[in-house]
């Protein structure tokens, strides 16, 4: 009888072996999604979801940031203590600023995310919809290069550990050679309706490449080049980032609507001679009526924000004319913006002003041109850009309009990279 | 491969219990015959009875309680012969009495029994079904009997803990009345898990989680705080009969992967045998905060006076803010300082000022009833009980209630047979506030305004009205935020024991701890505005449920043998499976409807709905070999192979060894001759233990995953920023201690000493990745803390005669944690998000205040700017080497050094006990000594201008500018102001009880008058510096953010049996 009693006792100990191996049924692995066309799709929705989602994104905080340093916005709680430095500007952007290193992070992110795209889209065997996913990989990926071009000295080309970095001139390179790709791409092989079906859309592949590529070449100084791709963009093609109540617009969820954060600064933070005309009916686009609120792409959690404006794209060609001394066509395309009206904006954003009436002179033209992309392009992130190609007056200047030129590179980065190059020193 | 949590073995294990049960009444019966065993037990030439004991026939299952008078009595049928009667209690040595049993059917057998200063004798449990003595232990092991706890004034078990066990530091860190409760057990000894030890009750391991439910749109800093009621108090302090403390992996080897923490084990009632008795007890608790702060009282104000609510823009943050004219703006234009700073207004303008205390804080009340039921035969016994407390918290508007059934049969098949089963439902809810860390906590609420507004002040609708632009009125807090939370919960176990032949055991025992935890929250809309839309001034509802179920499982089988006359053998095998899964889901949204009370107001929902599933197991083996020379010297070798699901394939199987000796001089032949009464014992004790800590990872932290998103165009997968490590291992904690028990003075006077070293290995960490490497962070094995202390404990009785006893207790533990292998350089790596205050650090404690600190001359003064400002130290923050320029000024980065860490460096507790006839006092100080707490509190009440340090401001008595400057609006913050010293002395307990004995129906009556915090000796500057924003958390200690201060509490219980 005992006996009967051990035996029941290991029997017990050994019928009850267990499992170990338990699938997560909460997300799939990276190599899961990567592996599989179903997968891979869909990761071209987490591409941009990445950088236009939240507080942490590369979009909120590239418009956060150049906002900042560029007078464009000012700090209304300045209990908000990272927000605040980047308003101080000069040493007080520390390398541990929170803006600047979620900043840094989400377009590194994002480039991996493009990296991903492209090195697996073999998974996918239709080959119009590999190329398609190709070529958001492509777009991404130039896109988060050419945006840290803006914010940094140097960039990294390529996700990995102790990754290279390499000038902005090299980056914002390797960004137009990357569009180029995706455009040789789609001219073979158009976006199968089944892949928008899945990831929308809202993007204008075609437009979009050409205007980045006009966007980069312009900062790299490749007059023709931007002057070409410009020319070539249809001016009533929209492209944008779509949001709702779950995926909010970030400006607007995170500080605008609080009136806790930041907000605009009066006249687009322009003072002195580049303050805006009265009469520019873009003020009442941007800007509440006291002048103090912001409205423009940011009006809910549901309004869209545009990957770029198309009015870039004559502001381009007006600079393009004025920088190359063709001041009679930089003026032309210089008036296309100051009389274009909302109703011809495909965006509705119109100035309705008269037309360019200042001297007739390059300096004079520019100048101009610049005070219009600081309304026109306003809080689109470009300004830190703008400001430093027209020769604005920089952090140690008097009346200084941008308290810095490069954002350090954030301590995140050092820690575990040894190639981070030097702080610059503002 | 079988699972063996599917529904179909529970059944077959079933089965096979009612299998062993029918053979139970097959075991062969022998001639017995009945016999009545009874008698009196008092200590050693006295006549105070020895209360609580058991006799018991050894080898047999027979045995009996002494009642309060030192009598005992039972029944028992046995074969006629020699047997040895024993006697086991709490606090008294072991006694033997060999006695015929014969041909009379009555035995009398009275004891005389020595006090157990040192409790050598006490049996202790070492593991799943494992006992020793401790005599045999190489490791302290501390028990808490059941007197000390039920008269702790506190609603959660863990609170009896606290000041009474070496080397344990236990801290309330909310005063809400179900506020967590975090112990550590030598301090900390993990950075991503948790710290806490393993909790194990009636041998089920119970979840002591703390899960928010009902905070989810209130962590402001993303800090990832564990605030809010940790689920041990679900168990119900009336029902324990004692608790016994393991302190480090030494001692807890066995436990395998859990045990890196230590283990603390409660034991529940159990039946005691004779007529039905009934135990009853209801107390009334009043409490109240203990201490109130200071505000501004002073009846001015910086800027210009807007309107009569004081609306006007320029009226907002007047201590810090831009208050410059549209003019000065206009005028002096451009980015930069200038365009935040500037010159602050020096104009003031009279207002009345408020103290907002007595619209948050209210006196308490509470109340807490019990009552048990036992009795049994000699085979069955029983123990039933059933309670019900409710407390009120002392921020108005907040509760917690709970109500718990408990059961317990025992019965004794035969001889050879016992069976053990309990089962315990809890039902605890709660009203509940916002907790700390964020902006629309009552506290928080109160400090992040001035103190300008008549906060009760009520439109013609009788709305609350506004305060300070972007705020919370902190009374819309108080009386319409409706914030509930309510777990639903089972634990049971049946435990079966065979002892088939003389000095073998088996046992098997099955646990279950089930619940479901919902938590609701509900704000309304404000009518009033402008409030930050972060703090949801359009309302917001939420529901979240956490459900978590465990099984755990041990066989273990234990055979005790003499080897010799003078060496005997006990060698245990066992095995422990233990699953559990959990589901945890919650909804949002905000943009309330009216009326509604539940989510379905809500109009937008803004977050999408998420749920999170896991599954995890845990398998382990075990082997111990004991040999015990005489009573001289005990030997320990134990192992443990472990394994768990959540870890990598590779690294699944983890061995964890053991070995300790225990020595006791005091028996050698010479001792008693040479130190007579005078020194009576002497034991010396070494031990070295491994165990793991699983709570690191959660079960599929090692996956690198893609998260899912949604955007308007369509569903997509993001790829985590967080990347996971397939080969991750747990952390191993290696502990080595040696110690000495001694007593002296006819056991008057006791004396244990210990050293402890841990050193944990393989720490998990998240650390931070370049970002151009495709990541934010990562988490991975790096690095290791080192854990060192010394625990000293004294216990002694310097009166005690028939009338009169004191009893004294001094308990003295050190902590020294640090460090080491985790790199990051001289700065280490944040551990607090949202404002990174606390760092890791190579060579520092974890939990490290690493920040900015003022700028000083050599002789100490302040260095202040051209300004007369205060102003951070600068230099070259990479080597911490300050820099001044050509006008002595500090230049460069804002440097920083470590200001203090949340470990104290010792505590200390003194315990008096009094006793008159039937009048008892109880006294115990508790002392926390040594640590730092990070005041936020103070930064806000500052800046908005609440505080006293704004009051100097406002009175000249400091320049305009400094709060700015100290706040971190003038140059960074100088953070150094707000690392404050929190070590304190509080006076933990006094209890005064009466016992009035027989009366009338009643076998006695009790009566105690409990106060618990009375009061506390610091110099900290806010509430308490016990308290944690972070609560349960690891990592984040003396984190002072909207905590709600323990109260000080007055409780009157009585108690009555019959």
């Amino acid at each position: 009888m005992k006996l009967s009693v051990y035996i029941l006792m290991v029997c017990l100990l050994i019928s009850t072996a267990c499992d170990s191996d338990f699938p997560n049924p909460n997300a799939p692995t990276n190599e899961e999604v990567l592996t599989s066309a179903e997968g891979l799709v869909r990761l071209v929705v987490g591409a941009q979801h990445r950088y236009t989602i939240g507080g942490t994104s590369g979009l909120y905080t590239s418009i956060s940031a150049a906002g900042l340093t560029t007078n464009e916005l000012r700090v209304i709680n300045a209990g908000n203590a990272q927000i605040a430095a980047l308003a101080n500007g000069g040493d007080n952007v520390a390398p541990n600023n929170t803006v600047v290193t979620n900043l840094w992070t989400n377009l590194n992110l994002l480039r991996f995310i493009g990296e991903s795209l492209v090195e697996n889209q073999d998974v996918i065997v239709d080959i119009d919809r590999s190329n398609a996913v190709q070529i958001f990989g492509h777009l991404y990926q130039a896109y988060a290069i050419g945006t840290m071009a803006q914010f940094w000295e140097e960039v990294v080309l390529e996700t990995k550990e102790e990754a290279e970095f390499v000038t902005r001139d090299q980056g914002l390179q390797r960004a137009i050679t990357l569009l180029d790709q995706a455009a040789d791409l789609l001219e073979s092989s158009p976006i199968p309706s089944s892949i928008t079906a899945q990831v929308g859309g809202n993007i204008d592949m075609e437009n979009a490449l050409k205007a980045l590529s006009a966007r980069y070449n312009l900062m790299l100084g490749n007059n023709a080049e931007a002057l070409a791709k410009a020319e070539e963009v249809d001016l009533t093609s929209v492209s944008q980032f779509l949001f709702n109540e779950i995926s909010p617009n970030p400006v607007f969820r995170s500080s605008l609507i609080t009136n806790n954060v930041y907000d605009v600064n009066p006249d687009f933070g322009l003072t002195g001679a580049l303050v805006p005309d009265p009469a520019d009916e873009r003020i009442d686009f941007y800007l509440t009526p006291n002048g103090e609120n912001g409205k423009g792409f940011f009006l809910s959690d549901g309004s869209p924000i545009p990957l770029y404006l198309p009015a870039e794209m004559t502001l381009i060609k007006a600079e393009v004319h004025a920088r190359e001394n063709r001041l009679t066509e930089a003026v032309e395309e210089l008036d296309n913006i100051l009389t274009k009206t909302a109703a011809d904006d495909p965006l509705g954003v119109g100035a309705n002003l008269p037309g360019y009436s200042g001297p007739d002179t390059q300096e004079a033209i520019l100048l101009e041109i610049y005070r219009n992309r600081a309304i026109e392009l306003y809080m689109t992130g470009l300004k830190l850009e703008d400001s430093r190609r027209f020769d604005r007056p920089g952090p140690n200047d008097t009346n200084a309009e941008r308290n810095r030129n490069y954002y350090p590179y954030p301590v995140t980065e050092r820690d575990s990279n040894p190639n981070t190059p030097d702080n610059p020193p503002v | 491969m079988i699972k063996f949590y599917n529904l179909t073995w529970p059944r077959s294990q079933m089965l096979a219990f009612w299998l062993v049960c029918l053979c139970v009444p097959l075991f062969p019966a022998q001639a017995q015959q009945a016999y009545t065993v009874k008698g009196r037990i008092v200590e050693v030439g006295s006549n105070i009875p020895a209360i609580g004991g058991t006799v018991q026939i050894e080898g047999t299952n027979f045995g009996g309680f002494a009642d309060a008078d030192g009598y005992y009595s039972f029944e028992a049928d046995v074969v006629p012969g020699i047997y040895t009667l024993v006697f086991r209690a709490i606090g008294y040595e072991k006694a033997e009495k060999t006695y015929n049993f014969g041909n009379r059917p009555e035995i009398n057998v009275d004891f005389e029994v020595n006090t157990d200063i040192l409790s050598l004798d006490e049996v202790v449990v070492t593991g799943p079904s494992v006992t020793s003595s401790r005599k045999q232990l190489g490791t302290a092991i501390s028990t808490i009997a059941a007197d000390e706890i039920q008269n702790v004034g506190s609603q959660n078990p863990l609170a009896a803990i606290s000041g009474r066990v070496p080397g344990a530091q236990v801290y309330q860190n909310q005063g809400d009345p179900g506020g967590g409760f975090s112990v550590r057990l030598r301090g900390v000894s993990t950075i991503n898990g948790s710290s806490e030890p393993l909790y194990i009750v009636d041998g089920v391991i119970v979840d002591n989680s703390s899960t928010n439910v009902i905070n989810l749109n209130a962590d402001a800093m993303e800090t990832e705080f564990q605030a809010g009621q940790n689920r041990l108090v679900d168990i119900n302090p009336n029902d324990i009969e004692r608790i016994e403390v393991l302190n480090g992996a030494s001692a807890t080897a066995i436990y395998g992967s859990l045990a890196s923490n230590g283990v603390v084990q409660i034991f529940t009632k159990r039946g005691q045998k004779g007529k039905p008795r009934v135990n009853f007890s209801t107390s009334i608790m009043i409490s109240e905060l203990r201490k109130r702060l200071d505000f501004n009282m002073f009846p001015e104000r910086f800027g210009f006076p807007g309107d009569e609510r004081l609306s006007t823009r320029g009226d907002r943050l007047t201590m810090i803010a831009d208050l410059r004219s549209t003019a000065d703006k206009l005028a002096n234009p451009g980015t930069g300082p200038a365009a935040l700073g500037g010159p602050l207004v020096e104009n003031t303008y009279p207002v009345q000022r408020y103290d907002y205390q007595d619209n948050i804080f209210q006196t308490a009340i509470g109340t807490d009833n019990y009552l048990s039921l036992t009795g049994g035969n000699d085979d069955t016994d029983y123990f039933a009980s059933v309670g019900y407390s409710r407390n009120e918290g002392i921020i108005r508007n907040t509760n917690f209630q709970k109500y718990g059934l408990r059961f317990r049969l025992n019965h004794r098949f035969s001889d050879y047979v016992n069976l053990s089963a309990g089962a315990n439902y809890t039902n605890s809810s709660s009203k509940d506030m916002p907790n700390g860390n964020n902006f629309f906590s009552p506290i928080s609420t109160m400090i992040i305004i001035d103190n300008v507004w008549d906060i009760t002040e009520r439109d013609e609708q009788g709305n609350l009205r506004h305060v300070e632009q972007q705020r919370v009125n902190p009374l819309s807090v108080i009386e319409t935020f409706d914030i509930t939370q309510e777990t639903n919960r089972f634990i049971g176990d049946m435990q079966l024991s065979l002892f088939p032949v003389e000095g073998l055991s088996l046992d098997y025992k099955l646990g279950i701890d089930t619940y479901s935890l919902v938590g609701n929250t509900l704000q309304p809309r404000l009518p009033y505005e402008p409030v930050a839309a972060t703090f949801f001034p359009d309302g917001y509802a939420s529901v979240a449920t956490s459900n978590v179920f465990r099984i755990n499982q041990d066989w273990v089988a234990a055979y005790q043998t003499d080897i010799t006359d003078e060496l005997t053998s006990t060698t245990t095998v066992g095995a422990q499976l233990i699953y559990e899964n959990t589901k945890f889901s919650r909804s949002e949204g905000r943009d309330l409807a009216p009326f509604i009370k539940t989510i379905d107001g809500a109009q937008n929902f803004f977050n999408n709905p998420t749920e999170t599933q896991t599954e995890q197991s845990i398998w382990g083996y075990f082997l111990q070999q004991s040999f015990g020379y005489r009573d001289l010297l005990f030997l320990t070798l134990a192992g443990r192979i472990d394994g768990s699901s959540a870890f990598g394939k590779d690294q699944r199987n983890q061995f964890y060894p053991k070995a300790s000796a225990s020595f006791v001089l005091s028996e050698l032949g010479f001792w008693d001759g040479t130190f007579g009464n005078a020194w009576n014992t002497m034991k010396l004790r070494a031990s070295y233990g491994e165990a793991g800590n699983l709570t690191v990872i959660d079960p599929f932290d090692r996956f690198i995953v893609s998260d899912p998103v949604v955007l308007p165009i369509g569903g997509g997968f993001s790829p985590s920023d967080q990347l996971g490590q397939p080969d991750i291992k747990p952390e191993r904690m290696k502990e080595f201690e040696i110690g000495a028990d001694m007593s002296f003075l006819n056991s008057r006077l006791a004396l244990s000493f210990t050293y402890y070293e841990q050193e944990i290995e393989d720490l998990v960490l998240n650390v931070n990745v370049s970002p151009s490497a495709g990541g934010r962070s990562i988490i991975r094995n790096a690095g290791k803390m080192e854990n060192k202390g010394v625990e000293l404990m004294l216990t002694g009785t310097p009166v005690l005669s028939n009338n009169f006893g004191w009893d004294v207790s001094l308990i003295y533990s050190t902590y020294d944690n640090e460090l080491s292998g985790i790199g990051g350089g001289r700065a280490g790596f944040q551990v607090r998000g949202g404002g990174g205050t606390q760092s890791a650090i190579d060579g520092q404690p974890l939990g490290t205040f690493f920040a900015n600190f003022y700028a000083r001359n050599d002789d100490g003064t302040l260095l202040l700017n051209p300004d007369g400002l205060p102003q951070v130290e600068r230099g070259d923050d990479e080597t911490g080497t300050p820099q001044k320029d050509g006008n002595g000024q500090p230049t460069g980065d804002p440097l920083r050094k470590v200001l203090g860490d949340p470990n104290p460096d010792y505590t200390l507790s003194f315990i008096n006990d009094f006793r008159y006839k039937k009048l008892g006092l109880r006294v115990q100080f508790d002392a926390v000594q040594g640590f730092e707490v990070y005041n936020w509190n103070k930064i806000t009440s500052n800046n908005v201008g609440a505080s006293p340090l704004s009051e100097q401001e406002l009175r000249g008595e400091l320049p305009r500018g400094w709060v700015a400057a100290v706040g971190g609006f003038i140059g960074p913050r100088i953070q150094e102001e707000h690392v404050e010293d929190g070590s304190f002395i509080k006076l933990r307990e006094i209890a005064l009880t009466y016992d009035l004995g027989k009366v009338g129906l009643f076998n006695n009556i009790g009566v105690a008058l409990v106060g618990r915090n009375l009061f506390s000796i610091d110099d900290y500057t806010g509430y308490d510096p016990e308290t944690n924003s972070a609560g349960q958390s690891s990592n984040v200690r003396g984190d002072d953010f909207g905590n709600v201060p323990i109260p000080r509490t007055y409780q009157m219980k009585v108690s009555a049996s019959f």
